[in-house]
């Protein structure tokens, strides 16, 4: 599984695909002062990174320089 | 009005107006980018010049005009002989106010209103085109989309730096705008991934296209994210890249001026002006790190959220592609003085073919511009001195920049040696080392000036060669030329006119001085006096006429839209061809034309030129020519109207003229064709029944040549059938100084122009005969028709004789015609300035004007034409 749920974080890691969005959403809907920790990713879905977008959750950066830019983006 | 600004504010709109007509005129026939340009500055100056003043409805308009001539300029609506009546009636309109801002103070209401009704008409036709635009564009394929469709300012600015680098690096940086489907998540695809992927990517951005109510309900599965990246990869590369999705791919290619778009506050910050006259001059140079620390300089003292900030951060990324990018950055400083987006036109236009020459041009850079180094050193030094009383922590960060500039100012040398031994000087940042590092740098530096200036020389030439390349655009349009009120004029006229009066009477005292005194030496030293103050007060004179001299072309240059608006109206073809408006001649004489030549062109538009139909049938060509020349003929300048349309019949003329009464059968049988022509101009030659809604070929005729003659002015024409006519007016150059003949009635002093009296004479009462009730007297065999001047200006006073029994008499010759005036006594010739009569005594035209004497008495100039057939 590329993402790990816990109460209040979602570790994503390497290539979070379009399979993991649904449950993303679900978590994001369910649980309120969540954080999402992109270190170890390297890549995300479009569904999932505009449920990001959606959402603004506290996002802890990829190391991943370029996937960091767009994450950026979202303003979280 | 007493409002400076206002006034000069009038008079400059008048000619910006002036110049905006003959754009307008000048598009029909070509379409210039140039001239489109123009045009918009023009009106864009315009507007903000009346918003300075609270004329709205007139601001409105303008600025209404301003768009639509934007429009014109990028293409979205074309130039049209509609679009051109719509700008020259809003033109009009303005200048009608201008007219009753000068007249009142302030645009009269209904002119008011018809600007806003136009502008209003304006504003319809810029929305209608609008929508046709939208619809026009969503039919363009991605291709021939253009850098017009985007918001470029999404692009934060260091990107759009960035991006500008690029083009400098000769790289073709290309927008691509991904939108993809809805649902292409079901297809297995991942937008964010490709654009990831896109090679060579300088930015890039995301946004949802639509706005989520209600979170709960949002399908995940649907895309509704954009993406837009701008890269350097070639289009094919991309296309290949996006090659499954390409229908939902935009590709633009932009223009780099496009980015360069300097954005922030526009109020505060300290003053620029002279960074940038300063800054203008280190551009020459062109020496990149000391461009550099001058801007460094600037940038800490300004605030980066301000405007000029921006422009500064613009011109630092630029400095590294001079001279290709020397035209961006002056468009910059110019920003940074007037705190307006850069205007680019100037430079797209240019740029092309100058880059291309710069790059062949460019001078071998062997010695730097000690100039500058110098004017860096002692700016620093400047610095110095001032923060030596400063707190510790301020001089300590202003020590460190300081250092940095002079480091790289020594760098842009070349001088090893003297870099390393800054660099050991300066190590402990101590103010006092670095002040006598500075003494003694500017001393060295103060010799090898001197010793580099020669052996500069030549490349310096080559160097400002090139820069009149790069700046021809760039350089101030301010001209030698002084604007002058012309009241102004006037009075220093009046003035010169009162001395070439008062410098006769120098003359009068002489001769008063041996004829009464008998002091002969002191009567020649006054005549050698007076003929120096004669020759100074002659050369004012001349002067003073250069001055008033203007170019015909101030009256030509109305006619182009005369000729455009009555020949559209009348159905005809016409192109109106001016020569000569060079030409100079007085101000007055330039004015008194203006009515005339309105009445022939009208003629000739009306009466002389045919129909197209007509030329066609004739075997002329369909586009007929009225031509305006102006040429200098002696001390005349003579103008000439000339259509090449149907001509003048001359046996019509000669019976209408028999019908009339204005000739006689005989002369209707002798009179030569050349004369019958002339005929036109007679009074009461036209009637009514042959004028049309312009005008009448002879109305008016009459008119003119009044006109003509008040200004000693001649007029004839010259016809041929079915090739044209040609009317000639031939006027004085100048009006100014008149030669008259003083004379004296019933003690007062009255002149006659010189040029009409043929002789003087003095008669005894005997000579003087009645025939049939009229006073005639012989002389040399002629019998000359003979008045008392004082019954004709009905003084009440009987003509004085002189000790013999005889009267002064002027013989008077109007061409041919003689008679002869007797006056009280005659005083001699003088040269006086005359000026004509206005208002209620404008009706007076037995007398041609006054002038005013040497003795502070007023002249009446006589009128010898209204003196006679007048009374």
């Amino acid at each position: 599984m590329a993402v790990e749920f816990s109460e209040n974080k979602a570790i994503f890691k390497n290539t979070v695909t379009i399979e993991e969005a649904e449950a993303v959403f679900e978590w994001l809907l369910r649980e309120k002062d969540v954080e999402v920790d992109m270190i170890e990713c390297e890549h995300i879905h479009t569904s999932v990174f505009q449920i990001l977008a959606i959402f603004k959750p506290k996002i802890l950066l990829p190391k991943d320089e370029e996937l960091k830019k767009w994450i950026e983006l979202l303003g979280g | 009005m007493k409002n400076p600004i206002l006034e000069q504010f009038i008079l400059e709109s008048r000619d910006y107006l002036q110049r905006v007509g003959e754009i307008l005129i000048k598009l029909e026939e070509e379409q210039s980018k140039d001239l489109l340009n123009e045009l918009f500055r023009i009106v864009h100056t315009l507007k903000g010049n009346s918003g300075l003043f609270n004329f709205s409805a007139m601001t409105k308009l303008l600025h209404a005009s301003e768009d639509l001539m934007n429009s014109l300029r990028d293409e979205t609506i074309s130039y049209s002989s509609h679009i051109a009546d719509i700008l020259l009636e809003s033109m009009d309109i303005v200048s009608q106010m201008i007219d009753e801002v000068e007249a009142y103070g302030e645009p009269q209401l209904s002119t008011n209103e018809r600007a806003q009704e136009k502008a209003l008409l304006i504003r319809e036709i810029l929305s209608e085109k609008k929508q046709i635009e939208t619809s026009e564009v969503l039919k363009l394929t991605s291709e021939e989309k253009t850098s017009k469709h985007y918001d470029y300012l999404v692009i934060p600015e260091e990107f759009r730096i960035k991006i500008v680098k690029a083009f400098f690096e000769g790289k073709n940086p290309i927008i691509v705008k991904y939108m993809p489907e809805e649902e292409c998540f079901y297809k297995g695809e991942d937008p964010l991934f490709y654009v990831r992927k896109i090679p060579e990517t300088i930015w890039s951005r995301f946004y949802l296209r639509e706005k989520i109510e209600d979170i709960a309900t949002f399908d995940i599965y649907r895309c509704i994210t954009n993406f837009e990246a701008v890269t350097t990869a070639d289009e094919e590369t991309l296309k290949e890249h996006f090659k499954y999705i390409l229908d939902q791919i935009e590709f633009i290619k932009p223009e780099i001026v496009s980015f360069i778009v300097p954005h922030g506050d526009k109020n505060g910050g300290p003053v620029y002006e002279d960074f940038v006259l300063d800054f203008r001059e280190l551009l020459k140079s062109e020496s990149i790190d000391i461009l550099k620390n001058s801007l460094r300089a600037l940038k800490e003292l300004t605030s980066p959220t301000l405007f000029v900030a921006s422009c500064l951060r613009w011109i630092e990324a630029l400095i590294d592609y001079i001279p290709k990018s020397t035209p961006y950055i002056e468009a910059l400083l110019r920003s940074i003085e007037t705190l307006e987006p850069p205007m680019f036109d100037k430079i797209m236009e240019t740029k092309k073919s100058e880059v291309e020459e710069i790059k062949v041009e460019k001078p071998i850079k062997t010695l730097e511009i000690p100039a500058e180094l110098f004017r860096v050193f002692e700016e620093q030094r400047k610095v110095l001195e001032k923060i030596k009383d400063k707190d510790e922590n301020i001089r300590r960060n202003t020590i460190s920049s300081i250092i940095l500039s002079l480091e790289n100012a020594i760098k842009s040398l070349k001088n090893e040696e003297l870099l390393e031994k800054f660099k050991r000087e300066v190590k402990e940042e101590n103010l006092e080392t670095i002040l006598s590092f500075i003494d003694e740098f500017i001393k060295e530096e103060k010799i090898i000036t001197e010793e580099a200036k020669q052996l500069t020389e030549p490349q310096t030439v080559k160097t400002q060669k090139e820069e009149r390349i790069i700046y021809k655009s760039e350089e101030p349009t301010t001209t030698k030329f002084l604007k002058v009120d012309e009241e102004k004029v006037n009075r220093l006229m009046n003035l010169i006119g009162e001395l070439v009066v008062a410098k006769n009477s120098l003359l009068y005292l002489s001769k008063k001085v041996e004829r009464e005194y008998g002091i002969a030496s002191l009567s020649k030293e006054m005549k050698i006096q007076y003929s120096v103050i004669n020759r100074i007060s002659e050369d004012m004179q001349d002067a003073i006429m250069q001055v008033r001299m203007i170019p015909v072309a101030t009256v030509f240059q109305r006619f182009p839209r005369l000729v455009r608006d009555l020949s559209k109206k009348l159905g005809k073809n016409v192109k109106l061809h001016i020569e000569g408006e060079d030409t100079e001649a007085d101000k007055n004489v330039i004015e008194a034309l203006t009515d005339p030549l309105i009445h022939l062109v009208r003629n000739s538009l009306d009466h002389g030129v045919e129909l197209p139909e007509e030329r066609i049938a004739k075997g002329k060509p369909e586009t007929a020519t009225i031509t305006l020349r102006a040429k200098q003929e002696a001390d005349r300048v003579i103008i000439q109207v000339e259509d090449d349309g149907r001509g003048i019949n001359p046996e019509k003329i000669k019976i209408k003229a028999y019908e009339k009464g204005l000739i006689t059968e005989e002369a209707l049988s002798k009179i030569k064709d050349d004369e019958a022509l002339n005929l036109i101009f007679l009074p009461g030659f036209s009637t009514k029944e042959e004028t049309s809604e312009l005008s009448g070929r002879g109305v008016g005729m009459d008119v003119v040549r009044t006109m003509v003659e008040r200004f000693n002015g001649t007029v004839s024409v010259s016809s041929e059938k079915d090739r044209g006519t040609t009317v000639t007016m031939a006027l004085p150059l100048s009006m100014a100084v008149s030669h008259v003949m003083l004379i004296e009635a019933a003690g007062r002093k009255y002149a006659f122009p010189l040029d009409v009296i043929s002789e003087t004479v003095r008669i005894r009462e005997e000579d003087i005969h009645i025939f049939k009730g009229e006073m005639v007297v012989s002389l040399r065999g002629k019998v000359l028709p003979l008045f008392f001047l004082n019954d004709l200006i009905d003084l009440k006073a009987p003509a004085l004789k002189n000790e013999n029994n005889e009267y002064a008499t002027v013989v008077i010759n109007l061409k041919g015609e003689m008679f002869a005036v007797i006056v009280d006594s005659l005083l001699g010739t003088a040269d006086i300035i005359l000026k004509p009569f206005k208002g209620f005594l404008s009706s007076l035209r037995v007398f041609s004007g006054t002038a005013i004497l040497g003795d502070g008495s007023i002249l009446l100039v006589i009128n010898p034409k209204e003196l006679i057939y007048g009374s």
